[in-house]
């Protein structure tokens, strides 16, 4: 081991891989959570429906989502990677968007999705049936549409209960962005094995990296737990008694 | 399909490494893991906030990181260590911090008066924690612990990026070896991950259940 030479993460050529990198992972980030939580927001709502004609939806979704959990992200990124993307009738419907990002980049973020969205979906059904089927009923009975009730009702409530355990979703998210190396996508872990491979400083090209990932974590929790309470003192209720809930951490 | 028929045994024989790896790992970190959640419970300052903070550092970092770093980190202090102990140090570094919080969670559900009594007889502070909480606490854990055996059986596919010739690394080379049956492959590594998960899920629903009186 040599000693530790900070130039080669402070210097200018450090300071622009990991920036780059940097600049991967946010957006992979990003279009995870959005694509996830409306992913997962439109399979929870299959879930929870109660029509009778409904019913094979209702199985397929529960044995989708069952899968998809089931299988670790390297397998949903591959799929997507080798299997999906190696068609060329997929090139060619994603031809407009390889403009801007590689296909790799946009296997990612559907691996990303694919692998999330079946437990941000866990996270808004049992948000959407901790409502209390009397506030459907009395909001059906004062004349509003299904659509409407659930918009303008249960909805605004289900979202302030599942923002930390969404909080949870959406860290898991960023962590998880850091698998896509494997496929080649230059993210931070990717240029931190690259300074390490040049300068075998292990010590400083991986602990800037952690230390990275720790802060956009954190901060991102940190947000959430903002956003929360915000929600709470706005519209306190209740439903949502000061303390009855848990504060955002951080998770797989 | 026939490339996963004359690839499977060399494709399955990469689950001794993923179980290998999944079951050092869950076992080391159980113990780490409670040390942890006992330090964090502790109300001695010193040892409570060390607990927290490695707790809550180790939980903002990729898995990957740690397995990079700690296999790079063994090399380059120029020990000779195989891919496939580095891999498991990782997964215990990471994973009892996870296993630190499923035992925190099962402590606090022990009723406070079962250590005020045990304190109450004599016991002192760790005796107590030993001879009257912990095996209680233990006993609700089950399932929890069982679900995080599927997640770490799911995480060890990481250790490919080191070279383990764990299960998903040879179903991985293979794919890229044949070149044509992207989905036969990868579809035969997701069927086999998921039997293995859901199984394991569902012996964990099951206990949940049974224990639940």
């Amino acid at each position: 081991m040599e000693g530790l030479d900070w130039n080669v993460i402070l210097g200018p050529e450090g300071r622009h891989m990991l920036a780059s990198g940097l600049a991967i992972t946010l957006q992979l980030s990003v279009y995870g959570i959005v694509f996830s939580t409306l992913a997962g927001l439109l399979i929870a709502m299959g879930r929870v429906s109660t029509a009778p004609a409904l019913a094979p939806l209702r199985w397929f979704l529960a044995g989708v989502t069952e899968v998809c959990r089931n299988i670790p992200l390297l397998v949903h990124l591959a799929v997507w990677n080798f299997g999906v993307f190696g068609f060329a009738a997929v090139h060619a419907f994603t031809e407009p968007l390889t403009a801007f990002y590689s296909t790799q980049f946009l296997a990612s973020i559907c691996a990303l999705v694919t692998y999330r969205c079946s437990y941000v979906a866990e996270v808004f059904r049992s948000g959407l049936q901790s409502i209390p089927k009397g506030q459907i009923e009395a909001a059906m009975a004062t004349g509003l549409s299904y659509r409407a009730t659930m918009r303008r009702v249960v909805l605004p409530q289900v979202f302030r209960i599942v923002i930390p355990p969404l909080g949870n979703q959406y860290v898991g998210v960023t962590k998880n962005t850091s698998v896509v190396l494997v496929i080649g996508v230059p993210d931070l872990v990717f240029q931190a094995y690259q300074i390490e491979s040049v300068t075998f400083q292990v010590f400083l090209a991986f602990g800037a990296v952690m230390a990275i990932f720790s802060l956009v974590c954190l901060a991102e929790s940190a947000l959430l737990n903002v956003l929360a309470s915000h929600l709470d003192r706005r519209w306190g209720g209740a439903a949502m008694a000061k303390g009855a809930r848990p504060a955002a951490t951080v998770t797989a | 399909m026939d490339a996963i028929w004359e690839n499977l045994p060399y494709m399955l024989a990469g689950l001794k490494y993923t179980f290998g790896i999944a079951a050092i790992g869950i076992f080391f970190s159980f113990f780490l893991g409670t040390l942890l959640a006992v330090l964090r419970l502790s109300p001695i300052k010193w040892l409570h906030y060390p607990a927290v903070v490695y707790i809550e550092v180790v939980r903002s970092v990729p898995l990957i990181l740690f397995i990079f770093f700690i296999y790079f980190l063994i090399a380059g202090m120029g020990y000779n260590i195989s891919s496939f102990a580095s891999a498991s140090v990782a997964v215990v570094v990471f994973i009892s911090t996870y296993i630190a919080e499923i035992v925190r969670a099962g402590i606090l559900s022990i009723d406070s008066g079962q250590m005020e009594a045990a304190r109450a007889t004599g016991l002192s502070y760790a005796r107590a924690m030993r001879l009257v909480v912990l095996p209680q606490a233990v006993r609700r854990m089950v399932p929890a612990l069982v679900s995080e055996f599927t997640i770490v059986i799911k995480e060890s596919s990481l250790a490919m990026v080191i070279g383990v010739p764990e299960f998903f690394n040879r179903v991985f080379t293979t794919n890229a070896r044949v070149l044509t049956e992207p989905f036969a492959l990868l579809g035969f590594a997701a069927f086999v991950y998921f039997v293995i998960c859901f199984s394991l899920s569902w012996w964990s629903r099951r206990l949940e259940i049974r224990m639940d009186v």
